[in-house]
């Protein structure tokens, strides 16, 4: 078995099946804006992303699966209203701040 | 226990496995089975995150943790919102655009397969075994209470978690842990009332007996090493521990990779931190309002009701003396409580308190003189701390909530084993069967494997929870191996954070790290175990760093000498 780390097929896919590097990504997405078929600038899927789309291995067809993918993606998060990152930090700390206090004056009022 | 109680533990069971099979139904594919599609909602996440941290042994020993030793436990807790908030911004982003399956798979993209392997081998061994001690803390609590053989303890919690596990992959995981989490939530909010109903005294003044004898102590600010427990070993110890366990342990970070976006994904893990530290301190409560209700009910002379039993068999006489002084010393106690109680002002009420401390000591005496008798006739640890809440429940509960309780204690239980399993599961097939032996097959091969790895892990844990019950100590002896490295897997996750950081130094710098908490746990004992994980992940990180430079330093020297000799 070769030592060196390639990245495996896609679950679901055909064994012969390979992962477009990010380069070949990146590729297929700018000929896409040339062709002027893309409306939206700088949506370049990288492998931070979190879309669920699974890219095909020629160029083209890889563009439009993105484009067909958006909206469906966006379509599956809108339900799920997520509370900001940071709100909830901000949350959880005056929680936290609240507990201690509590116990705080738990303990200052018992503890002998 | 009552029938009907019987009856609302049996309904449990067959709800939770029925309920689990269904969700088989929509795994078909090797990414639902193991990921549930990525697209499970934040708050059903951070629910199971929570149902999977909160084990049977939070249930009865946490509670009988807070019965014998008060609050302080709570501090253990104190550096996990900020190792929430920090794996939010960190580690979590960086797995989910990874788009890998497992934490160690991301390593290999990384380091490479042998940092991948070495990390996934030690969470399978470490894991494995832990889950084993999951179902033999309970096993070996309903085999004491209930007199059952140990096998059928083991049985009740494994076999019923194995078989929705195995069906229903992480979709059953997730989903029956949310509706575990309310069981236990339930049966908590039903023992709290049962006390405060049938507590002689009010809640103010049953809080100032426990204070008198120390349980309602929090802080404790010193800085030792030496001391298990303290703000300090809780904000820094506890941070480590807690980033290690969420941002490198399959177990949990398999949850909120099943997230349906990094944005769910963090904010599933911030439920975790908003709970974790109030709900800690209400189970360690419920424990101390269980001791200061022991105050005006008499408590047994042993918990364990099978040392209790052997005790009365082989030395009745012995222990009908003890037993006698244990009453008339709990009647002093319970009179001297009752004098603080009714107290007329401060001064009178100092004094009672003094006079009460007095005879609570000459009560645990006895206890301890008890104790020392069971250890004798059967040869098994005295401690009897996981004993107090079930004895409380079983016999001071109304008809029903017993039942309930129980099902709470089955619910943790199964709800921490189950993701054990499925992550166990997941790091045999993607790290080790996918990657070295079947790199290419259909989903449906990939998916039987799956199912038989799950049933593989569920016996091999039932079997280590048999043997783990029998050997005593091997609780602890598995706590400690795990604590040799968990801060050392998480520097290598920290280590791949920094640019500079090679393949040589992720694997050095891992066995340097076990081999420095190996040394500090032989050479300096009294370190306390929260401290090694900070240990672990320091050398880690700063061997790592080291040998990654002097190894680019090493190829760059030896450039220029080749260089100069070509000159």
């Amino acid at each position: 078995m070769d030592d060196k780390y390639r990245p495996l097929p896609e679950w679901g896919q055909p064994p012969n099946f390979r992962r477009p590097s990010q380069e070949q990504t990146r590729i297929a997405v700018n000929e896409t804006h040339m062709d002027g078929r893309h409306a939206k600038q700088g949506t370049t899927p990288t492998a931070a992303s979190d879309a669920e789309a699974a890219p095909p291995a020629e160029p083209d067809a890889l563009a439009t699966a993105w484009s067909n993918a958006q909206p469906v993606q966006d379509a599956r998060r809108a339900p799920s209203a997520e509370p900001a990152f940071g709100r909830v930090l901000v949350q959880v700390l005056l929680v936290q701040l609240v507990a201690l206090g509590l116990l705080w004056a738990l303990q200052a009022a018992y503890h002998r | 226990m009552h029938p009907i109680s019987w009856i609302v533990v049996g309904a449990y069971l067959i709800y939770v496995v029925v309920d689990g099979i269904r969700r088989s139904r929509g795994t078909q594919r090797i990414e639902g089975y193991f990921l549930a599609g990525r697209a499970l909602p934040w708050w059903a996440v951070g629910l199971s995150v929570m149902a999977t941290q909160l084990s049977a042994i939070t249930l009865i020993g946490t509670t009988g943790q807070g019965a014998t030793d008060g609050l302080r436990f709570v501090q253990f807790y104190f550096g996990l919102p900020l190792a929430m908030a920090l794996l939010g911004v960190t580690l979590v982003p960086l797995l989910r655009g990874a788009k890998v399956y497992t934490a160690y798979e991301y390593l290999e993209q990384r380091f490479g397969p042998r940092t991948r392997a070495l990390t996934a081998f030690l969470f399978l061994g470490s894991r494995g075994l832990a889950a084993g001690t999951i179902i033999a803390a309970p096993g070996v609590v309903f085999s004491a209470v209930f007199g059952w053989p140990l096998a059928w303890s083991v049985a009740l919690v494994g076999v019923p978690t194995v078989l929705y596990t195995m069906a229903g992959g992480i979709q059953a995981v997730t989903w029956t842990d949310v509706k575990q989490m309310f069981v236990i939530v339930a049966a908590l909010v039903a023992v709290v009332a049962a006390i405060l109903v049938q507590m002689p005294v009010s809640p103010g003044d049953a809080l100032q007996i426990a204070g008198a004898t120390g349980r309602l102590q929090v802080f404790d600010f010193s800085f030792s090493f030496s001391e298990k427990y303290t703000f300090w070993s809780g904000l820094f110890g506890g941070t480590v521990l807690m980033m290690s366990y969420f941002g490198a342990d399959q177990s949990q970070v398999q949850r909120y990779l099943a997230a349906r976006s990094v944005g769910a994904a963090k904010t599933s893990l911030l439920v975790s931190a908003y709970w974790k530290i109030p709900l800690q301190a209400c189970v360690l409560l419920l424990g101390v309002l269980i001791f200061a209700f022991h105050q005006f009910q008499r408590p047994p002379l042993l918990f364990n009701p099978a040392h209790e039993r052997a005790v009365q068999e082989v030395r009745a006489d012995d222990y009908e003396a003890l037993q006698q002084r244990y009453d008339e010393a709990f009647a002093l106690r319970e009179a001297a409580a009752m004098r603080a109680v009714e107290a007329p002002n401060e001064a009178a009420a100092a004094q009672a308190l003094d006079a009460f401390r007095i005879r609570e000591a000459a009560m645990q005496e006895i206890r301890g003189e008890a104790l020392a008798m069971a250890q004798d006739v059967t040869g098994e640890r005295p401690e009897d701390v996981n004993y107090v809440v079930p004895r409380f429940v079983l016999h001071n509960l109304p008809v029903g909530f017993a039942g309930l309780f129980v099902a709470a204690i089955l619910a943790a239980a199964m709800s921490s084993v189950s993701s054990e399993l499925n992550s166990l599961s997941t790091t045999t097939v993607v790290d080790f069967y996918r990657r070295w032996f079947r790199p290419e097959a259909e989903d449906a091969h990939y998916l039987a494997v799956s199912k038989a790895a799950t049933a593989f892990w569920g016996l091999f844990a039932c079997g280590v929870a048999v043997y783990a019950a029998n050997l005593g100590s091997l609780i602890e002896v598995v706590n400690r191996f795990g604590s040799f490295f968990y801060g050392s897997i998480l520097g290598v996750f920290l280590l791949a954070m920094i640019s500079s950081a090679r393949a040589a130094g992720a694997v050095v710098g891992l066995l340097a790290g076990m081999a420095a908490v190996a040394l500090v746990s032989v050479l300096a004992p009294e370190v306390e175990f929260l401290w090694h994980n900070v240990i672990g992940a320091g050398v880690v990180v700063a061997v790592g760093v080291a040998t990654s430079w002097s190894g680019t330093g090493g190829r760059r020297a030896a450039s220029l000498l080749r260089r100069a000799a070509s000159d």
